[in-house]
């Protein structure tokens, strides 16, 4: 059965591209077949997969617009069980199209609908922005993963998140799973527990992922990234960090799935 | 006739009177309380209520606060007080010559040293941010729990 997970914060430069290129990386190597939907206009994420803008035809645009369907707009990646849709070339413009849609909100949930067969998991990297395209991967999914760095306002940014989900997922009435909060540029959960000082934490300490991601997140613009860190180098801390997420990840759902 | 909602307008007057309790500068506050009332701020703060005035015929914002300060009273075995100190009087200390008491009941003189509070007491902004992320920690964790239910 297919996962859906969304990969968001509010907040800007908290490591949601990082989050979702690499995790979806790190499934993949471990040979479950992975979907990501680049929905971020900037592209970011395609780049960091090597999927250059001017290198594709159809995108996410294309597909939510109806012009194409699903096989058109899929890229494949370097790796063998990750594809990418990226976003296209006027996603912005395509926004404003749905807006006039009554059921704007569900297009995106519609159209990816039929990959759901063909892979094992699809993962949304999301813009920043109460947009659209937000509010669709949050209606899509089936469960959130909240990337955070540790500072002064990150608090007030998973309130901000948590609560527009919340009201997202209400209107149409569908629960929504946490994934969990993982937090970046961190080595060790102590690091969380050190910041907290007077555990003020404690009361979504569960949500929090064992695993924290050492190193700040990966910047396209400025790194230059054009691969997951998976293959540029698996035995760097990132990497081994993304590897035992995945892990996590599939021990949790395989003791969910037990335990039905 | 009425052009907006009121709720709108109290809502606003609220967040403008919550901005200017954020940026207030404490270290003044303290100096002026010292100087002013003798009096040192200790601990919580706790802000009560807000409103825009007029003062003076100009708009003022009036912001109360209850405060804690740290009394120190001196009483006699015949119940009369002698003195009354606030903990910002004197500094850190208060050496208090009990001579002329304790000679008059024959027994030598004692030194009793008032020493504040040693532990360290957060700055008023940053009691006031700690007390609002209990309450974003609160709302996460409730948010949490709904989603996940």
């Amino acid at each position: 059965m297919c996962n859906v997970i969304c990969v968001a914060n509010l907040q800007e430069k908290t490591g949601r591209t990082s989050t979702a290129v690499n995790f979806a990386a790190s499934l993949a190597l471990l040979e479950k077949k992975v979907l990501l939907v680049d929905c971020d206009a900037n592209g970011q994420a395609s780049f960091c997969l090597g999927i250059l803008s001017h290198a594709y035809d159809f995108g996410l645009d294309d597909l939510l617009s109806g012009i194409v369907g699903g096989r058109a707009v899929v890229r494949q990646t370097a790796m063998d069980f990750l594809d990418i849709i990226p976003p296209g070339h006027s996603l912005n413009e395509m926004e404003k199209k749905l807006a006039q849609n009554p059921d704007k909100e569900k297009v995106l949930s519609i159209v990816l609908s039929t990959f759901k067969e063909r892979y094992d998991y699809i993962i949304f990297d999301t813009p920043g922005q109460k947009n659209l395209m937000t509010i669709s991967a949050l209606v899509s999914c089936d469960s959130l993963m909240i990337p955070a760095l540790l500072g002064p306002r990150t608090l007030d940014g998973l309130y901000s998140l948590l609560g527009f989900a919340s009201d997202v997922r209400k209107k149409i009435d569908e629960p929504l799973k946490i994934a969990g909060i993982l937090f970046m540029d961190c080595n060790s959960l102590q690091d969380v527990d050190n910041y907290y000082q007077k555990n003020e934490h404690k009361d979504f300490k569960h949500a929090i992922c064992s695993v924290t991601i050492p190193g700040k997140p990966l910047d396209p613009e400025v790194d230059g990234a054009t691969a997951p860190s998976c293959l540029v180098d698996i035995k760097s801390d990132y990497s081994e960090a993304f590897l035992d997420l995945s892990f996590e990840f599939l021990y949790r759902e395989t003791r969910n799935e037990r335990g039905k | 006739m009425k052009i907006t909602d009121s709720d709108t307008i109290k809502n606003s007057e609220t967040e403008l009177i919550d901005g200017l309790i954020g940026e207030l500068d404490w270290q003044v506050i303290e100096s002026i309380l010292k100087e002013k009332y003798n009096l040192k701020l200790h601990d919580d703060v706790e802000y009560t209520s807000g409103d825009i005035i007029v003062h003076g015929k100009k708009i003022a914002y009036k912001l109360n606060f209850d405060v804690r300060v740290t009394l120190s009273l001196l009483v006699g075995r015949d119940g009369e007080c002698f003195d009354i100190k606030a903990s910002g009087s004197q500094g850190e200390e208060d050496i208090l010559d009990m001579t002329t008491a304790n000679q008059e009941d024959g027994r030598s003189p004692e030194t009793e040293i008032e020493v504040s509070d040693p532990s360290p007491v957060p700055s008023p902004p940053l009691r006031q941010t700690l007390r609002k992320n209990q309450e974003v920690v609160s709302h996460i964790a409730d948010i949490i729990n709904e989603i996940n239910d």
